[in-house]
């Protein structure tokens, strides 16, 4: 009867595990445009058993992160960051993703059009995710006010609302 | 009761079989060496051991990074963090889990030779994985491991996708395509039904108006793989059903519990429905699109990601301005000059802002601002240059904030009208081309909206007003706008820039919206 009962419960637990799934992710794009947004819809891995839903939630904002930073497909036409920008880390501080940045950021083309493409569609990807509200930039680690020649203010966390 | 004693005990089991897992003897891992070859690059891996008779490659060996670099990815860890995620140059993302045994391609999930662990610190990774990940082709040559690009990067999957959308079970024939399975999940937003689809297919969904909570949407010129699906449904759903209506149109059908919100968005796989568990008011009854590579303006569908190109309805000046503002309106602002006008030369000195053909921003904003000065005074108006030469108006080589402030400082201090800053535009290609004015606060618009009517004219194409958050606009207490007037970057607006007499007439346009702005908006 003992045996039953354990392989009945082996049964559902690993029966259940294989029904989660992921979710998806809206990944935004800034278009050529200079303002108007894409969006995509990126799949996600389900929670694995031994992750923690706060685990879960700053790796998945993680992967969002460096999937806005990597940008949508080559053949679609986006604002993109700075060849090699790539995420050096990303912390989620309540509804703030402070979002590490490496320092091939400050490589702009100068102007606004680019910077302001490239951050309004982390901000929105990143915020696209429930429970985060605002996205804290740093570079190498570090606080920066603006980009070097840039405009947009860096050393406060930017919202949607800042669009 | 005894479904929890179930799943306690089936918890309890994993448990155990966790810890044996980690108990139980591990391969060895030995020091090997590895010597690859990509294009001309020889390289030796040092940070290379063999496992369970798998090669493993170290992150942070120093061949490793060259190769990923020399392959365009780039790759994201830091220590304390489980997941190793690879920006591909396609991008594809790649993320690998330490202690995991599979890792995610994109949007599929692989099995890989054995799961990534980390030794003295350092995340190591199954090489073959690696290299196939980053679509590179392996061959070995004696010793070393000749790697070429061009081989086909996406290896097997080794279970189902993990996303929502199930993957079709079986390929459709070619230039067919297939409605291949319709799956019913739980989300956080209610229910998703994920109708995986193969091949190219446009839609058309439409409802009924409550009480009649019907919808369906049609997958036009598809067949419907296997038989017709009549089942019930969890809430907010009650059922759905699944036939051929027509020889080339899937049609989909769900019966809601009520009047509940519904998102129709093409997916990796297909379409996907999300039900949300919220009744809505008023909600649009029909709509279309397309999925796979029948992608609306001109998208295109990849293995990776599958666009769904979306237009966000509230963009700058499209009337909503006033929605979202982070700090609410400043409306109380009165200037203690009326008459002041200040004019922002963007860049100068030791910023010389972006630089093409020999001809740098911050001579043209100059420029700009002296001709538009010029035109202001002799209209009556006072106006003040946060810099009327070639220098930093803070000091040279200052922060990017303590010379912001600086141009802010000017504004702020003398209680000015309105606040102009003169920039001009550039982008890493020659494509994009025009004017654009930014803004930041609710009160900045009236000002653009006058500027912009004058300059729609100008001889390029008018991208209208954007919201950002720019620190000059933002922090000036009074209406102000930066203008990026043209692209140096772009041949035609280049031209234009470089022209004295498109520059007076920039100036001009400027000034009679400054004008007009003043006219419309009395100060009281």
């Amino acid at each position: 009867m003992l045996l039953l009962i354990v392989a009945a419960a082996g049964w559902y637990w690993f029966s259940h595990q294989q029904q989660q799934r992921g979710g998806t992710i809206a990944l935004y794009f800034t278009k050529q445009d200079g303002s108007s947004l894409g969006k995509m819809l990126v799949s996600m891995r389900p929670r694995r058993a031994d992750e923690s839903a706060s685990e879960y939630r700053a790796n998945l904002a993680r992967y969002a992160a460096v999937q806005a930073v990597a940008g949508p497909p080559n053949d679609v036409a986006a604002i993109r960051f700075p060849p090699g920008t790539h995420v050096r880390s990303l912390t989620l501080d309540g509804p703030v993703a402070n979002v590490d940045l490496s320092a091939e950021v400050e490589r702009q083309a100068g102007g606004s059009f680019a910077e302001t493409g490239e951050f309004k569609a982390l901000v929105f990807t990143l915020t696209a995710i429930p429970g985060i509200d605002g996205v804290q930039v740093t570079v190498d680690g570090n606080r920066v006010s603006t980009l070097p020649g840039g405009h947009l203010e860096l050393d406060q966390p930017l919202h949607r609302a800042d669009w | 009761m005894i479904n929890h004693f179930i799943a306690q005990t089936g918890r309890y089991l994993a448990a155990a079989s966790l810890l044996g897992a980690m108990l139980a003897p591990r391969p060895a891992v030995a020091d090997s060496s590895l010597t690859i070859s990509y294009g001309r690059q020889t390289l030796r891996l040092t940070h290379a051991v063999t496992y369970s008779g798998h090669s493993a490659v170290g992150i942070a060996d120093p061949a490793f990074v060259a190769l990923l670099r020399a392959t365009g990815a780039l790759l994201s860890w830091k220590t304390g963090q489980r997941y190793v995620l690879i920006t591909t140059s396609t991008p594809t993302i790649v993320s690998f889990a330490l202690g995991s045994p599979r890792y995610d391609l994109g949007p599929t999930t692989v099995q890989a030779q054995f799961a990534p662990f980390e030794r003295g610190g350092e995340p190591y990774l199954p090489f073959d994985d690696v290299v196939r990940a980053l679509g590179l082709a392996a061959h070995r040559e004696g010793g070393t491991v000749v790697l070429a690009a061009g081989a086909p990067n996406a290896p097997e999957p080794a279970q189902a996708s993990p996303t929502p959308e199930p993957l079709p079970p079986s390929p459709a024939p070619s230039g067919a395509t297939m409605v291949t399975g319709v799956d019913v999940t739980s989300s956080d937003q209610g229910l998703t039904v994920a109708v995986a689809i193969s091949g190219d297919a446009t839609y058309e969904w439409h409802r009924l108006r409550d009480p009649d909570n019907r919808f369906w949407v049609d997958i036009k010129g598809a067949t419907l793989q296997g038989p017709p699906i009549e089942q019930n449904e969890p809430a907010p759903l009650v059922s759905m059903r699944v036939r051929q209506d027509e020889p080339d149109v899937v049609r989909i059908a769900l019966t809601l519990e009520g009047p509940k919100g519904i998102a129709v968005e093409p997916s990796t796989t297909g379409l996907g429905i999300v039900v949300s568990s919220q009744d809505v008011a008023e909600a649009p009854r029909a709509g279309n699109g397309s999925v796979g590579s029948v992608v609306s303006e001109g998208q295109i569908a990849t293995a990776a990601v599958t666009p769904a190109p979306v237009e966000e309805p509230a963009q700058p000046g499209s009337g909503a301005e006033e929605n979202g503002w982070k700090f609410g309106p400043r409306s109380g602002y009165v200037p203690t000059n009326p008459r002041l006008i200040v004019l922002d030369p963007g860049h100068g000195g030791s910023d010389r802002g972006t630089i093409h053909g020999g001809v740098a921003e911050a001579e043209l904003t100059l420029d700009m601002a002296k001709r538009l000065r010029d035109i202001l005074v002799a209209e009556g108006w006072q106006v003040k240059l946060t810099r009327s030469s070639d220098v930093d108006v803070y000091a040279p080589n200052d922060s990017a904030h303590d010379e912001l402030q600086a141009r802010v400082d000017v504004a702020n201090r003398a209680g000015a009208r309105c606040f102009v800053s003169i920039h001009a535009n550039a982008f890493i290609n020659a494509g994009p081309y025009g004017t654009t004015l930014y803004v930041s606060k609710p009160e900045d618009y009236a000002l653009a909206h006058s500027i912009e009517g004058r300059l729609a004219d100008d001889g390029t194409k008018d991208d209208g007003i954007i919201k950002a958050h720019y620190y000059v606009t933002f922090h000036t207490k009074m209406p102000a706008v930066l203008i990026e007037t043209a692209f140096l970057s772009n041949p035609s607006d280049y031209a234009l820039l470089t022209s004295p007499e498109w520059r007076q007439k920039v100036a001009q346009e400027i000034a009679d919206g400054i004008e007009r702005y003043a006219r419309d908006n009395p100060v009281r």
